[in-house]
């Protein structure tokens, strides 16, 4: 006999709320009966994916659904802070978005917050579930590796600042690098684990970030014994040669191993040049399996500390890095962990 | 030469002296017995002994031949340098960090970007395999060098960055590199980012004897951004910390280099201020006797060390008093540019680390420096300050 789906509440509705509603339409173990986002327009569209489910723009009276035994939340950054005693008084299990806090001490505030309650929490992050990531891990087994780099860049243009939450370094909490550079922070840490930050240098534009600003590019050199990695994550990215004025949008891992170098984007892995692995590189599938593996957890009740211990290190290499390049400028970070 | 795990030890600690040109420093260590009996020391040999003195299969070869490399390299004498480093080289024998190292520098100096990027970035490889964090951290700071005098100061920030971070705590050369960072922000034009960082790299280096040379960096650094700014009122408040400066300059072979850089920057100004003035004029006449001067005075700081800087400054003067230069200094131009032509022209087999290709994107293809430091007449000359290092 099938077992009956996991019932999900989902709150925040934008584009990684739109994801996860993608993810849920394709797997077949959860199925979400509640939406949760304070603009109607935004929770109307959810709707008209999803179809028969209960609709609310008030987080406590979403939190009160009856079936509840799950909740994915896809929230602006700032937003947990306010919420999150109230989340976890609910007492089902968490699928978090990435970061897990604005800063290090935001996120083991929630931790303890949540462990307080005995809320088991999942961190949402796709590439860890994605076919071309888990591929290029299990090529890696056994293998001594040299080096490793990883680079995203959103192609989006680095001048214009973002008219949303995400434009202002106290609601976001940083820019480019607690942005897209924790996902490819998190996927090296899933590829070879954590590594120590040597350096990091974080930039608006052509200038270094001062820490009252959203730094638009970020590198970052680190190292764990003999292995050596790098990190490259920007909001713009190398100038379009067939689109002026515009960026590329890339995405690539690059691991030196004594076999040689994989490179891998998510739609093909290479062994020295040679293409070994191809992959559909959407995230449907990996928000999918994102979700059946919450469910997984849910159905056995058998949460793992390292679903989400696994990215305080990441955290910390993020706040590391911030450190780092505060030697510039003189004014501290804005934003506080809640204490 | 059979080297003793001591010899060896002492040829390290002089290499590391040399690579971070406290070449006076040696000098005195050498003198004061602390590499042993100044008449037979291997270091002391090595500091003036040619290369037929080295035994081609002893053991720690490599490290001497590169020690003597830096001992010709720091006095200009590049081709023989290059020769003492490619020797080592084709040794193979474990030390390969330290000789590409040392061509790398050497290309740079000769203003073969290429070539020096393609060494400096082997030389990273290698230290990177060994975790001689003191030789990467040299590298970095090198290709620094390379991408800001080839103007990419944002890449190159990076570059003295990550030098800075490789460094041990309480390394002198810190200050050294703020004045890089500096440098780079400065020709982001982030003038208020860069001033206050030399001005503070100033006090801080003039109130520590060890620095004291530093202090005389971030003064030419400051200079020279008032000119290439034409910001008049840094030029003169640097002239003015210059005037009350009652600190001696007790290690004037170092500070050669900035000292030549200030004195050009003076020449600058005074090349500004005479443009301003009617032809024929009392006072335009004085300000051409008074820049003249400058550059003579910065041709004889570079004339040591710094055969490039020095026909530069030889140059300018011809082109200040005749309008343009004379073939003597074309020639001299011409010779110094096939320096760097060292046929057979080698570069490293192996590709560099995933980690430092990015430097490999980034395009030197533009700036060739004895073409540029050649060319053009003399206002527009004081804008090539932007192609040395202070």
């Amino acid at each position: 006999m099938p077992k009956p789906l996991i019932r999900l509440g989902l709150i925040g509705l934008n584009n990684q709320g739109k994801e996860h509603l993608q993810g849920a339409l394709l797997s077949k173990r959860v199925q979400i009966v509640a939406l949760c986002d304070r603009d109607p327009e935004t929770l109307e569209k959810g709707c008209a994916i999803l179809g028969d489910v209960a609709t609310y723009t008030s987080h406590s009276e979403f939190l009160a659904h009856p079936q509840l035994e799950g909740i994915i939340l896809a929230l602006p950054h700032q937003v947990y802070e306010d919420i999150w005693d109230d989340v976890v008084a609910v007492g089902v299990p968490l699928l978090k978005e990435k970061p897990l806090g604005r800063t290090l001490s935001e996120a083991q505030s929630f931790l303890s917050r949540a462990r307080a309650n005995a809320v088991p929490i999942v961190t949402a992050i796709q590439r860890r579930m994605h076919p071309t990531y888990v591929n290029l891990k299990e090529c890696l087994e056994g293998q001594t590796i040299n080096a490793v780099t990883a680079m995203l860049h959103l192609g989006f243009d680095p001048a214009k600042k973002p008219d949303n939450w995400r434009g202002d370094p106290v609601r976001a909490g940083g820019g480019a690098l607690l942005d897209s550079g924790y996902h490819m922070i998190d996927l090296v840490h899933y590829l070879i684990g954590s590594f120590e930050v040597i350096h990091a240098n974080l930039w608006v534009h052509e200038a270094p970030a001062l820490s009252t600003m959203l730094e638009t590019d970020a590198t970052l050199m680190g190292r764990v014994g003999s292995t050596w990695v790098r990190v490259e994550s920007r909001v713009g990215g190398r100038p379009d040669p067939d689109r002026k004025g515009k960026f590329l949008k890339q995405e690539r891992v690059e691991v030196e191993t004594c076999r040689g170098i994989y490179t891998a984007s998510r739609d093909a892995i290479s062994l020295n040049g040679e293409e070994i692995w191809t992959s559909d590189r959407s995230w449907d599938q990996s928000m999918c399996l994102q979700l059946d593996h919450f469910e997984d957890r849910i159905q056995e009740d058998s949460f793992d500390d390292a679903d989400v211990w696994d990215q305080v290190p990441v955290m910390r290499v993020i706040e590391q890095a911030y450190g780092f390049a505060q030697q510039v400028g003189p004014i501290p970070r804005p934003v506080g962990g809640s204490t | 030469m059979n080297l003793t795990s001591d010899e060896i030890i002492q040829l390290k600690q002089a290499f590391n002296l040399y690579h971070l040109a406290e070449w006076e420093e040696l000098r005195r260590r050498v003198e004061a017995g602390s590499f042993g009996d100044p008449k037979t020391s291997l270091v002391a040999r090595l500091m003036t002994k040619s290369l037929e003195d080295v035994d081609e299969h002893g053991k720690g070869t490599e490290l001497a031949l590169c020690l003597h490399g830096f001992y010709l390299y720091y006095q200009a004498k590049y081709e023989e340098s290059f020769d003492s480093f490619w020797s080592a080289h084709q040794r193979q024998s474990g030390w390969g960090s330290w000789s590409a190292l040392g061509l790398g520098k050497v290309y740079s100096d000769l203003g073969k970007w290429e070539q020096a990027r393609l060494w400096l970035c082997e030389s990273l490889r290698l230290a990177r395999q060994d975790a001689d964090f003191d030789r990467m951290a040299e590298c970095y700071g090198a290709l620094g060098e390379v991408l800001l005098r080839t103007q990419h100061p944002t890449e190159a920030y990076e570059l003295f960055s990550t030098d800075a971070a490789l460094l041990p705590p309480g390394s002198g050369e810190r200050l050294r590199l703020k004045n890089y960072q500096a440098l780079c922000l400065g020709r982001l034009r982030k003038s208020e980012l860069a001033e206050p960082m030399l001005f503070e790299g100033y006090y801080s280096a003039q109130n520590g004897a060890q620095n004291a040379a530093s202090a005389t960096f971030s003064l030419a650094s400051l200079m020279t951004l008032s000119v290439l700014h034409r910001n008049r009122v840094l030029y003169e408040r640097v002239k003015d910390i210059q005037a009350n400066n009652s600190h001696s300059d007790t290690v004037e072979s170092i500070t050669q280099m900035p000292r030549g850089i200030m004195a050009v920057c003076d020449a600058a100004w005074c090349w500004f201020d005479r443009d301003a003035l009617p032809l024929g004029s009392q006072q335009r006449a004085a300000l051409d006797d008074k820049g003249l001067m400058a550059l003579h005075d910065a041709s004889q700081c570079f004339e040591a060390k710094y055969p490039i800087e020095h026909r530069w400054g030889v140059s300018l003067i011809e082109r200040w008093q005749e309008g343009q230069q004379s073939v003597d200094s074309h020639a001299a131009w011409s010779k110094l540019s096939q320096r760097g032509d060292r046929p057979p022209s080698p570069s490293p087999v192996s590709p560099p680390s995933i980690i430092d290709r990015w430097v490999f994107d980034v395009d030197l293809s533009g700036g060739d420096l004895i073409q540029e430091l050649s060319s053009g007449d003399v206002s527009e000359a004081w804008n090539k300050l932007r192609l040395f290092m202070i």
